[in-house]
């Protein structure tokens, strides 16, 4: 250690020097305030031992130069060594600054123990600022990246959330990152999907896997898929991704356009409540299946749900378990018992009643847990399109005006049905995807005309009967198998006039078939239902070549709806 | 692959298809509702897990009905899925069974 030595006197310098250097230490002398204040400039002095009385300056006013010296956390004990004894005369040392102090004369292992004290804190409080500057840059750092996470996951969870006259919901994260997670999406149809989900947890380790839910739900909604399919989708996804303790708790839904039926598949949240329209309960809906993430086999995981109807006024509630567990200031728990006192025949806005008796029921306590819930009401679905919402994208398409084609020979038409294969890159297009199975209907029934009438010639009429269902059917497999020569052309063509159409083109090598025996058909039959169906979608149908070559339009820019 | 499952809980019969619904399970789907005596039973379909409809699924539901001589929406349609309903509505079927 390097310690200066400040006195006047030049015996107590050198006895000092000659005690400390016998110590391992190296010494600096200075033989007066101004002096010693010049050296603790010059050099890196760990520790100062200081006379009060001497010429030009005193220790006092040195102490104070020197403490004001010292820069953020570099601390230099300073020592008075002095012979004053009373109380005013010691305090003012401390007051100055100083650090400790010893009457002199001085007992050598007394001041020897009391520099080795000192050396201790100071370098522990060289290792606490070492310390210090270390976190404050982490913590700087964490900030900067707490700031982008945050805002990437707003952005998806914004984005998510339609703004819809049927839903309600009520989101109140516990930390910046929120654990549970709320999305809403229209269905190609103009129904609602709504997923509610709270991951193990909360922070940001619950929130990373809300951010892959976030950015699929979009387009699983867009695939028309049954709640139980997305469920299956997720479950896939979150059981590779998470650690095995994690898991998230949900329930997903979907409103038909109508707002009458309400198809449900749930996992591991709370009971849901189906609400009368006078705000008592109809029915408790508990969850039915494990939480997502959970199940690894796939093949094991439940695609079931529940269909509940929605009568007029009636409306279902959804929570996390953030609201049963929320803690009062004594440290109770809200418990279920509250949560079903809201739900009172008279009370109109339940959720306006469950979050008032939330509030005063938790005051000033510390939210420990997310709080999520979410209402959806009966009544026709209306969702206010953001600006720039996606589902306008056909009518103002500035796409490629694709065309495909395929020509499929006997080999090709025994082996399978190549309808779902052609499905399979038609309905990749985000365009064509909304309407897929309809599209898929159309083609299945133009091709099923085209082989079954036009080169198997089987007849329709023997569909008329049980029995000769059978026989149809039957007849079909023994054709088919024994079928060569034989060619379907199909033909795709999109065409860009007053709306978008995809025109069909399909013409089989058969030998034609008369289409007014087919189109004749009333709807007890159980035939010549086929052509009918392609009728109602489309918006042109034309027979070509006697029959051998069908031509239709669909109408891609036309959401299919069921009426 | 697709597969048909008949049920019979008292008076009831569920009959469940899992996977594509069409004529290559016509022969299992008969079965599944003629194969039971009693006219007293009250049928009903389940597609919770059905992915795929097409007309000749139509046509084989037409001739369940007349074969069981069932009256106009005696028989429920459960768990139908959007996608199917869509096809199910195009064809006016709502009329004819029962979708709950």
């Amino acid at each position: 250690m390097q310690i200066l030595v400040v006195d006047d006197q030049a015996t107590n310098r050198a006895i000092l020097t000659w005690l400390l250097e016998d110590d391992g230490h190296t010494v600096l002398e200075a033989e007066n305030g101004l002096n010693a204040i010049e050296i603790y400039e010059k050099h890196e002095i760990d520790i100062v031992l200081m006379d009060v009385i001497m010429p030009v300056m005193d220790g006092l006013e040195a102490t104070k130069k020197i403490k004001a010296l010292q820069k953020d956390g570099n601390y230099v004990p300073v020592i008075f060594l002095t012979a004053l004894e009373d109380d005013k005369a010691l305090s003012q040392c401390l007051e100055s600054g100083g650090d400790d102090f010893l009457s002199k004369p001085y007992n050598d292992a007394v001041l020897k123990s009391k520099i080795a004290a000192h050396i201790r804190i100071r370098e522990l409080t060289k290792d606490i600022t070492e310390k210090h500057k270390e976190l404050t840059l982490h913590n700087s750092r964490w900030e900067r990246e707490q700031n982008i996470v945050a805002h990437i996951f707003n952005t998806a969870m914004e984005h998510n959330l339609s703004d819809c006259n049927n839903l309600r919901s009520h989101i109140a994260p516990a930390s910046t990152f929120n654990g549970d997670i709320l999305l809403s999406a229209p269905s190609p149809v103009g129904g609602l999907y709504v997923f509610l989900g709270d991951f193990t947890g909360h922070g940001l380790g619950a929130s990373i896997g809300t951010l892959p839910i976030a950015n699929s739900f979009d387009q699983l909604a867009l695939r028309h898929l049954s709640v139980g399919e997305i469920a299956f989708e997720f479950n896939k996804m979150l059981a590779t991704m998470l650690p095995d303790y994690m898991f998230c708790c949900a329930s997903i839904i979907e409103l038909n356009p109508q707002g009458d039926s309400l198809q449900i598949w749930g996992g591991g949240l709370p009971d849901a409540y189906l609400i009368n329209a006078d705000g008592s309960i109809k029915e408790t809906l508990p969850s039915n299946n494990m939480p997502l993430g959970v199940e690894k086999d796939q093949s094991k995981f439940n695609k079931g749900f529940e269909v509940r109807r929605l009568a007029e006024g009636e409306r279902v509630i959804f929570f996390t378990d953030g609201i049963i567990e929320a803690e009062s200031p004594e440290g109770e728990f809200f418990e279920e018992e509250r949560l079903l006192s809201c739900f009172k025949s008279g009370t109109k806005d339940t959720i306006g009643a469950i979050l008032e008796k939330l509030h005063n029921f938790i005051l000033d306590a510390e939210q420990r847990d997310d709080i999520t819930l979410f209402e959806v009401s009966s009544g026709p679905v209306v969702i206010n399109q953001k600006a720039g919402g996606s589902l306008s994208v056909e009518d103002n398409y500035g796409g490629i005006l694709w065309r495909m084609s395929c020509q499929l020979e006997a080999e090709d038409i025994r082996r399978a049905n190549p309808v779902e294969e052609i499905m399979s890159i038609l309905g990749a297009q985000t365009l064509m995807r909304p309407n897929k199975d309809v599209i898929g209907l159309v083609l299945t029934e133009m091709y099923s005309n085209a082989l079954e009438h036009g080169i198997l010639d089987l007849a329709s009429e023997l569909k008329k009967t049980e029995e000769g269902f059978v026989e149809y059917y039957q007849q079909r497999q023994d054709r088919l198998e024994n079928l060569d020569n034989a060619l379907i052309q199909i033909n795709f063509k999109l065409i860009k006039d007053d709306e978008l159409i995809l025109r069909i083109r399909l013409s089989d090598s058969g030998s034609g078939f008369d289409v007014k025996q087919l189109t004749g058909s009333s709807n007890e039959d159980s035939f010549g239902r086929g052509i009918g169906l392609i009728n109602r979608v489309c918006n042109r149908v034309e027979y070509l070549d006697g029959g051998s070559t069908i031509e239709v339009d669909f109408p891609v820019s036309k959401m299919m709806t069921i009426d | 692959m697709s597969n048909v499952t008949s049920t019979q809980n008292g008076q009831n019969v569920t009959i469940s298809i899992v996977g594509r619904f069409d004529f290559n399970i016509l022969q299992l789907f008969r079965e599944s509702y003629s194969e039971h005596g009693n006219t007293d039973l009250k049928f009903s379909l389940d597609l919770a897990q059905t992915d795929y409809i097409d007309s000749s699924a139509l046509g084989m539901l037409l001739n369940m009905k007349n074969h069981l001589g069932a009256e106009d929406c005696a028989i429920e349609v459960k768990n139908c899925q959007p996608n199917l309903m869509k096809i199910f509505s195009i064809a006016h079927f709502d009329k004819k069974f029962k979708f709950v």
